[in-house]
């Protein structure tokens, strides 16, 4: 039971993930490579709070979810302007300078030893048990969900997909392109805080390694393996991620290899994916 | 610390920036070269760097075949793989006028599984070439060893070599060309894939090449690729891509600067300063760029 418990607590993390990447890809068509970084603030933010300063966990989330979207406000005035390649590069540069932070300011972070012992406290000195998390995650995942829904079909949501499809066609019609991606960007900051947060009191232990470089890559195969501009894509993606080394397991893989052999099979889909289906198994946005 | 330590320290300083900046030109030269062909970014340099490193790894185990060789015995094996990956997945992708951003994605997950690949076969602990101290050389009171200044001369050798192919042959002729304009290069009745076979010989031979000079010099690790990719990558976007004097100006500046840095805060910041310098030279590039002209890229 606990080991189920843990699958749909990393679903649900993973469904908060790309849910908050489909926002900008999908349906603005924007390649962030920084989102492990938003990831990381999110974690360290609530990890800290909660074992330095004793706050329960609903306190932590808001910190969470506030430190990622000042990091998205931040993030969106240095990428103001920025399109396509542009963006990518202004993004990864801010995913390592951002890891190269959590690595080396080791007064605040620990470094590369991380922060362990994080406590999963809520209301004073009630601690949280696995039910009671699996019961808050998937709760903070149906309303990302549910925010997404509504999002998609309405006037923001599509005045994002016109941007995404013809700028210049949008700017016509008095949308201020710039001001629509700065909110997407805290949104999207915030709802990954909020699922790196999850994520710090799920696991009681961080380190940086786990918002590096690779791990934003991992965030956009998912979304792209699953697909982006609708609901559905990021759900499918984050349901293959959980449920790939389940998969290797039953057919009796080495699961000693089972990370790398995930990541193989991640690339491999990719490429496959890129050839026969750029939009990704569920999604509805064409790469272009 | 008096001032013939600082003085001492800061040639040394000096001397390491100029030999990282001799690799750093010498690598994005290479990316240059596919960048330009390409339009984008393409990933799966960084894995070729990393298959060089341990491809000499592999080689160096032999033991009667000398160190400063092995990068020549690396370079081949190395292009036979990109033409494999240019066959298998880019041209189709070409074929079916794929975008720029299918293109890069698919580097991305090129890189993706052969890291996985990597880790499988070797591992994750860093191979090593060399064991025990090297000898060091006497430059301008600074100490440098031996495999250091070997390094130098091999990333020279491959510069000129490069520099050489690209100015004066005809192919190298054709290959920058078809980096300016591929279209015309085509109706011009130009061998297209011929021009395409040699510019993949050059950057992955150049890639695999410097993957293997840096597997000697500090051993060879499925990580190793990408972080050169991008400082690569930081060097030829700042130096323009296109001038060989920019990019030459742009790998010794940011070598200096990463190296001169180290005396005030520390190696550790090497990648932030790296980034820092991409960040600020995106912004100064879009500043001067009009809001339309975004939008026709």
């Amino acid at each position: 039971m606990t080991y189920i418990l843990h699958l749909i607590i990393m679903f649900d993390i993973f469904v908060i993930l790309s849910v908050s990447l489909n926002f900008l890809t999908g349906y603005l068509g924007l390649f962030s490579l920084s989102h492990a970084f938003f990831y990381g603030i999110g974690a360290y933010a609530a990890g800290l709070s909660m074992l330095k300063l004793d706050c329960s966990l609903p306190t932590a989330l808001i910190l969470a979810a506030g430190a990622g979207s000042g990091m998205g406000y931040i993030i969106s005035l240095l990428t103001y302007k920025a399109r396509r390649d542009d963006f990518i590069l202004i993004t990864l540069s801010i995913q390592m300078i951002g890891f190269s932070l959590l690595m080396n300011w080791t007064g605040l972070t620990n470094g590369p030893f991380g922060i362990s012992g994080i406590p999963r406290t809520i209301f004073g000195t009630v601690s949280l048990s696995e039910n009671w998390l699996f019961i808050i995650a998937t709760s903070i995942m149906i309303t990302v969900l549910t925010i997404s829904t509504i999002i998609q079909s309405s006037p923001f949501g599509l005045t994002l997909k016109s941007i995404r499809e013809d700028e210049l066609a949008a700017s016509t019609l008095c949308i201020d392109a710039n001001k629509y991606i700065q909110k997407t960007m805290i949104l999207s900051g915030l709802m990954s805080a909020i699922a790196g947060a999850l994520y710090a009191v799920y696991a009681t232990f961080i380190d940086p390694t786990s918002f590096s470089v690779n791990e934003s890559m991992l965030f956009v195969m998912i979304l792209i393996i699953g697909g982006s501009g609708n609901i559905k894509g990021p759900v499918i993606g984050a349901l293959i991620i959980t449920l790939l080394p389940e998969m290797l397991r039953a057919f009796n893989l080495n699961f000693a290899n089972a990370a790398e052999i995930r990541q193989v099979l991640f690339g491999v889909a990719i490429v496959v994916l890129m050839r026969i289906r750029p939009q990704g198994l569920g999604g509805t946005y064409n790469l272009k | 610390m008096n001032n013939w330590h600082i003085e001492f320290m800061f040639t040394y300083l000096i001397i390491l920036g100029v030999l990282d900046g001799c690799k750093l030109f010498f690598i994005a030269v290479a990316l240059s070269i596919q960048f330009r062909l390409m339009k984008s970014l393409d990933f799966s340099l960084a894995v070729a760097f990393s298959l060089g490193g341990y491809i000499a790894f592999e080689v160096s185990e032999l033991n009667y075949i000398p160190l400063w060789f092995i990068p020549f015995i690396v370079a081949p094996l190395v292009i036979v793989f990109g033409l494999i990956l240019d066959s298998a997945v880019f041209q189709p992708l070409e074929y079916s006028k794929a975008s720029l951003l299918v293109f890069m994605t698919t580097s991305l997950g090129i890189l993706f599984a052969s890291s996985g690949i990597f880790q499988i076969i070797w591992g994750t602990e860093i191979l090593s070439i060399l064991s025990g101290p090297a000898a060091t050389v006497d430059i301008l009171g600074s100490p440098v060893t031996n495999v250091q200044l070997k390094a130098l001369l091999l990333h020279l050798f491959g510069i000129c070599l490069l520099w050489g192919v690209l100015k004066f042959s005809k192919i190298g002729q054709q290959v920058r060309a078809a980096g300016e304009n591929l279209n015309l290069i085509r109706a011009l009745g130009f061998n297209i894939k011929k021009i395409r076979g040699i510019s993949i010989l050059l950057t992955y031979g150049a890639i695999g090449s410097a993957g293997a000079i840096s597997a000697i010099e500090y051993g060879a690790t499925y990580t190793s690729g990408l972080p050169v990719f991008l400082t690569a990558a930081v060097v030829m976007i700042v130096g323009g891509g296109i001038h060989i004097g920019s990019i030459f100006a742009a790998a010794l500046g940011l070598g200096l600067i990463r190296c001169v840095s180290l005396a005030f805060i520390g190696d550790q910041w090497q990648q932030t300063i790296t980034f820092s310098l991409l960040i600020i030279y995106t912004l100064y590039s879009l500043s001067k760029i009009r809001y339309p002209d975004i939008l026709k890229k």
